[in-house]
């Protein structure tokens, strides 16, 4: 893993910043990206604003029905929380602008 | 593994293009931010994650959507880039015909291949299960023994108008674009399956596509959804080959689609190549728990609901939107007079009537409103509004279906955000 990073790390340094800009820094932050992106963008994480128990629910979905692999209790931990503290339903990455107001996660 | 990551890496950081071209066997599909294009193509290479040891990919191999366009539909919103999800500006839908440029994405899995480089070479459709003559039709047969027709259909994905809930509900934060009415040539599906003869065990069809799971895992279909024989004998539902008399873009089912008008798009199954007709309601993904589904009874905001409380979605509600103006017009000086349009439909049924509001839905001024060119089709409306003094304005529309249906104002809440067919607004400012 190391290794792998190591070669991430190694890339363009303007790849790396356009990930910076894309999710919020804080522990978790690369798992979440490991084990979402290596089927959908994060673009489908990023537009949610969902509750610990909701995330939670959602990777049980994706266990059930998306093949995802099942983390560790420990790593699934720190999945939801990085997507509940960062994509909660009170905090989020900003708010959205419906036809029917401005509603912020 | 990691030096083939790597190697990947590299190459697009030379050459984007060309790496897109190797991963991919042709030229990208995603452009704008090459970032993120490349992003999403390594992330389609990699082998999923499962097969590593530690289930994890490069932190560096994240892409996002920023800037990201979809080829040949450039003027979408991209809500995701991977699987590909993309709605229409609401101001963009004032066409009677959604051209194919402007025509929503709604995508579960990954483009197929033979869509992505217009090969229909050796495309087939089998219907089998509960009828007498089991098929395999061949393009050319489809389109040759069975009558064509050329229908202007409304096509509404079930989560268009997510964007309104609150608590905020799973999935893609469709505003009002997740709809088109494009005019498809096809075949009447009730034509195919009388061709193949039903038995009288057949209950529901259950929909194929030649789409790729997202994980890679070529036994799991991304989504199969099904109709009742009903929905399917209606002749209004069709084998679609030609979408605005052109070849259905790759991102729209090419070659062969259904078109299920005036239900969840996903019973309108894309690059279709099955038709299984069951003695059972399906249960294939996407039928089951509570996708496509909502509560048999209204709740609470943010309740759990019992999943044994959900019923599949049919018909979509009444819903209308306006595509002229654009929101937040600003009329000329001294003058006051503004013509509304936009268009209305029912699902299953019919408009009755559209009315306009310029006062927050105190007052409500009748809309012109035109009947369908044919039934399912989106129906036209307008209004010739006068506004009384200098200000800012809301405008609402609201249409009525002919059982008397209205639009709500609230958004009506469930928990997977379906069937938001709350009133569209926009905002006009008088100057003076």
């Amino acid at each position: 893993m190391a290794f792998l990073l190591g070669a991430a790390l190694a890339a363009p340094s303007d790849v790396v910043r356009a990930q910076g800009d894309e999710l919020p820094p804080g522990p978790g932050r690369d798992e979440v990206v490991a084990w979402c992106s290596g089927c959908h963008s994060m673009a489908l994480v990023t537009q949610q604003g969902m509750s610990r128990t909701r995330w939670d629910e959602t990777i049980d979905w994706m266990i059930e029905n998306q093949n995802m692999p099942v983390p560790e209790p420990q790593e699934r931990e720190l999945l939801l929380d990085y997507l509940a503290g960062n994509f909660g339903e009170t905090r989020g990455e900003g708010c959205v602008d419906t036809p029917w107001g401005r509603r912020c996660p | 593994m990691a030096s083939q990551e790597r190697g990947l890496f590299e190459l697009y950081g030379e050459d984007p293009e060309r790496a897109d071209a190797v991963v991919f066997g042709r030229r990208g599909l995603l452009k704008g931010a090459s970032l993120a294009a490349m992003g999403a193509a390594i992330g389609a290479a990699i082998p999923f994650a499962s097969r590593m040891p530690t289930g994890l990919i490069p932190v560096a191999l994240a892409q996002g959507k920023k800037d990201v366009k979809l080829t040949g539909k450039e003027r979408l919103i991209v809500h995701n880039d991977r699987p590909v999800n993309a709605e229409t500006p609401a101001h963009l839908l004032d066409p009677d015909v959604t051209p194919n440029d402007l025509h929503f994405v709604r995508n579960n899995g990954l483009v197929p291949e033979a869509a992505e480089t217009q090969n229909a070479e050796g495309w087939k459709l089998v219907v089998d299960g509960e009828v007498h003559t089991p098929l395999e039709l061949s393009l050319d047969e489809l389109k040759s023994r069975f009558p064509q027709v050329r229908l202007k259909l409304q096509l509404e994905c079930g989560g268009n108008g997510r964007a309104g809930f609150n608590p905020p509900a799973r999935g893609n934060q469709w505003t009002v674009g997740a709809v088109g009415n494009a005019e498809w040539t096809g075949v009447r599906l009730a034509d195919v399956l009388r061709s193949a003869g039903l038995k009288e065990t057949a209950v529901y069809t259950a929909h194929y596509g030649s789409d790729v799971h997202l994980s890679g895992d070529p036994d799991k279909p991304p989504i199969s959804r099904g109709v009742p024989i009903w929905k399917a004998m209606d002749p209004h539902t069709i084998i679609a080959f030609e979408m605005n008399g052109e070849k259905i873009p790759a991102l729209n089912g090419f070659p062969v689609r259904l078109v299920c008008p005036g239900w969840p798009g996903s019973t309108s199954q894309k690059w279709l190549r099955r038709i299984w007709i069951r003695d059972q309601v399906h249960d294939g993904p996407g039928m089951t728990g509570v996708s496509y589904r909502v509560p048999a009874y209204p709740v609470k905001p943010g309740d759990q609901v019992p999943q044994e409380d959900f019923r599949i979605i049919q018909s979509m509600p009444v819903k209308s939107v306006i595509t002229y103006p654009a929101t937040d017009a600003v009329l000329p000086r001294d003058d006051r007079m503004l013509e509304v349009r936009g268009h209305a439909w029912a699902g299953d049924r019919d408009v009755a009537r559209v009315d306009v509001s310029i006062d927050f839905g105190s007052t409500w001024i009748p809309a012109e409103l035109d009947p369908p060119p044919n039934k399912y089709s989106w129906q036209r409306w307008r209004a010739r509004l006068r506004f009384p003094t200098k200000g800012y304005y809301e405008v609402w529309a609201r249409a009525t279906d002919d059982q008397g249906t209205m639009q709500p104002f609230a958004v009506m809440w469930n928990p997977r955000g379906y069937l938001n067919n709350a009133m569209h607004r926009i905002a006009v400012t008088v100057p003076t």
